[in-house]
């Protein structure tokens, strides 16, 4: 059996932030707001030392996808809602969720509520929280336009559109919805929908510098395994002892 | 640099050319790539490359008395006049000089009693933006053609909802990338979901039945009769169908070449290149100026040139002076034979040092497209990819030290004050940047841009300031080139 994993080179990585536009556009994930990010793929970002000798350095984050997920072991409910497949991926049954957002707070990596830290990239959070019995894409049921009679309601746009979003991308393979429903939490898939069926992860794929590689770290012929062989390689909060599945090679800056 | 000559580029970007006298540090670029040895050479700097596109059918039989004299009058951007040689390829007056028309519509308010403008946004993306709102107020009759409502839209008598070109047009976009020329087919791509026209094609055919009902037929009868489909033969009879068969007619060259077309393998007519949708010209030929094939007067790479002369002596002689005036009075300092030559030329600055103490630089977000990304909420929720910007916010950036030297600290609400006008903004110090300058990107600030991009659409309350309410309308005259870089205004912060 596989053992899926992600390198992201921080050499390669030019922090455009490609990653995570494709991955909003992939999973139809929400916009913003209550302290929830819903940004599967996010960053860290910090500038460092005295001008001139400044440097900054950005860190794309995502789900670890753990082998030791503090997040499954949290989750109450039987069977669990939080769980892991035999890849490795640390997946999210939005039906067996009761959105007591036990994984949310036990994970070294998400926060239960963000503050004005995460909009300069000094916090994250890899878990989100849909509230209860709120619509969970509330501009696209909102029935205000920005000049009455003369623009679309996000409502009317969504109707014409026929999905909500109305650039909902509907995945084929019908394993995960595509959309969350109300007072459930989501994350990451490592785009199981995708890499199920033989594509790559969607922030894989759109990286402009090749710089997330992602497959089979059991497979010595695989690009991760070689990767990681090869070259010096650390993942985040080791000292958790979560063992995440997503590791970082490189240095983001080129100075030293 | 010399040591990994030639393969050395030295990029010509707008940061280089865009401030005013920027003409002569673009060609002190062009001229170390010569000394280099970087020009048209692999791991250097090329030129452009391109594929054949076709042109309109002519409108001579078409233009009545009116349009033909209306046609020769000078135009409003001032290209030409003796302080805006404009000079594109070194033919003075065929530089567009699009910002400094609101200074001729401010000079002569009865010339514009009609506009048409299609999707920009001067009154926000044009330095010295103020000036637009004065011009545009003035303006009898405005109709804004455009996908979403904007600064420049609150001056409109008719506003028409615009098509998103890349998913609901019709149109050829040429371009090159990589070392190949190539042009993709915008096309109707997706199902319209409101009532919108394409600007350039749809609307003009729409007018243009209406002219003919008025007795005007001449615009009409030139869409009807001199555009045919090049397959079937067949005449528009709709606006859609004219904003088809404009864009076959266009690519026809490249669908239905009369002699094979180098570079991707041929199309087989009209349908696969719209399946394909782009087509690509062969790979670019290196050295294809050497050898005496420059585009230049002397057909030669110039470091001293003659081309600049020719142009400049064209100018001169129209107005019956000499090239040190003409340097004069569009503000050059040289003077003689540095003309013709890579030279250094004072930065200007408007604003004293000991009133403006900050050089203002202004500089595009990586996620802008144009200026019109800010009301996406993406673009908002990851605007820290800017580094040193926050998401959801517009913060000027400026050294601690000199933060320290004010008292004012991160969050801080300041006033930007130049020359030009003024801005509030939030503060950030921010050690990505020098001492004695402050930053901030452009692309923020809107007060009408939808729900998104303005904080209060109804209230006109902005997100950010905008860095054109404070960055003086100045230009590099002899290209005519609208200044945007190179710190040329000087500006005052305060705690507002």
């Amino acid at each position: 059996m596989a053992r899926l994993g992600m390198v992201i080179d921080l050499q390669r990585c030019v922090g455009c932030g490609a990653c995570a536009f494709a991955c909003k556009a992939e999973n139809n994930t929400r916009d913003r707001a209550d302290g929830q990010s819903f940004n599967w793929a996010d960053f860290v970002m910090k500038t460092e030392g005295t001008f001139p000798n400044t440097t900054h350095w950005v860190m794309p984050v995502l789900c670890n996808h753990c082998t030791d997920a503090p997040c499954v072991k949290a989750c109450p409910v039987n069977p669990k809602a939080m769980y892991k497949t035999p890849e490795g991926i640390t997946m999210h049954d939005d039906a067996q969720c009761i959105g007591c957002r036990l994984c949310q707070y036990a994970c070294p990596y998400s926060n239960g509520s963000l503050g004005e830290d995460s909009l300069d990239g000094a916090a994250y959070s890899v878990i989100s929280f849909n509230p209860k019995d709120a619509p969970t894409h509330p501009k696209w049921t909102a029935n205000a336009a920005v000049i009455p009679g003369g623009t679309a309601t996000g409502a009317l746009t969504a109707q014409a559109a026929g999905a909500t979003p109305p650039a909902k991308n509907q995945w084929p393979a019908g394993d995960v919805d595509p959309v969350r429903k109300a007072g459930v939490v989501e994350k990451c898939t490592f785009c199981y929908h995708r890499t199920s069926n033989g594509m790559q992860p969607a922030c894989v794929e759109v990286c402009p510098s090749k710089a997330r590689i992602f497959g089979d770290q059991d497979d010595a012929n695989s690009e991760i395994a070689k990767v990681l062989k090869a070259q010096k390689s650390f993942r985040l909060q080791e000292d958790k002892g979560t063992k995440p599945n997503v590791h970082y090679v490189g240095k983001y800056s080129a100075r030293r | 640099m010399g040591k990994a000559a030639p393969k050395t580029i030295v990029w010509m970007g707008p940061g280089v050319a865009m401030n005013p006298r920027g003409t002569y540090a673009s060609m002190a670029v062009y001229a170390l790539n010569g000394l280099l040895g970087s020009v048209d050479v692999e791991g250097g700097v090329w030129q452009s490359s391109s594929v054949p596109i076709a042109g309109f059918p002519k409108t001579d039989a078409y233009l009545d008395d009116v349009a033909k004299g209306a046609g020769k009058f000078k135009k409003l951007d001032g290209r030409g006049a003796k302080d805006m040689p404009a000079m594109m390829n070194a033919r003075p007056g065929s530089g567009v000089v699009t910002n400094n028309i609101a200074n001729g519509m401010l000079k002569d308010p009865g010339a514009a009693k009609v506009v048409l403008c299609s999707w920009a946004n001067f009154n926000f993306s044009c330095t010295g933006a103020q000036r637009w709102d004065k011009a545009l107020a003035a303006v009898p009759f405005f109709v804004h053609m455009v996908t979403n409502p904007s600064e420049m839209t609150q001056f409109a008598d008719i506003v028409l909802p615009a098509t998103f070109n890349s998913a609901e047009g019709w149109s050829i976009v040429t371009n090159m990338g990589n070392g190949y020329g190539y042009a993709a087919l915008q096309q109707g791509a997706v199902r319209r979901l409101w009532d919108v026209k394409q600007e350039e094609t749809e609307v003009m055919w729409l007018l243009a039945e209406k002219l003919k009902a008025k007795g005007f037929p001449n615009l009409f009868d030139y869409y009807s009769k001199e555009f045919k489909d090049p397959e079937t033969g067949k005449a528009p009879t709709t606006a859609l169908e004219f904003s088809e068969t404009a864009a076959k007619m266009t690519s026809v060259t490249l669908w239905k070449p009369k002699e094979p077309l180098k570079g991707d393998a041929a199309l087989a007519g009209w349908a696969d290149f719209r399946r394909k949708g782009i087509f690509s010209g062969p790979k670019y030929t290196l050295k294809k100026g050497w050898g005496g094939k420059f585009n230049t007067a002397t057909k030669k790479f110039e470091f001293y040139s003659e081309t600049a002369k020719k142009g400049l002596t064209e100018h001169a002689k129209k107005y019956e002076t000499t090239v040190d005036d003409i340097l004069t009075v569009s503000g050059y300092v040289a003077r003689g034979e540095l003309a013709f030559v890579p030279h250094y030329e004072p930065p200007k600055r408007h604003g004293s040092l000991a009133e403006y103490p900050f050089a203002f630089i202004d500089y595009k977000s990586r996620l802008n497209r144009e200026g019109r990304s800010a009301n996406l909420p993406w673009y908002q929720e990851f605007k820290k990819v800017d580094p040193g910007d926050v998401a959801w916010d517009d913060v000027l950036k400026m050294n601690p030290a000199d933060g320290a030297k004010l008292g004012l600290k991160t969050g801080d609400t300041v006033s930007v004050a130049s020359p030009g006008g003024s801005m509030v903004v939030k503060l950030k110090l921010w050690e990505g940047v020098r001492p004695g300058t402050v930053a901030k990107c452009y692309g923020q600030g809107h007060w009408a841009y939808g729900a998104t991009a303005a904080k209060d659409y109804g209230k006109a309350l902005p997100r950010g300031g905008s860095n054109n309410d404070i960055l003086v309308d100045d230009y590099d005259r002899l290209s005519g080139s609208t200044a945007r870089n190179g710190g040329f205004t000087g500006v005052r912060i305060a705690k507002a």
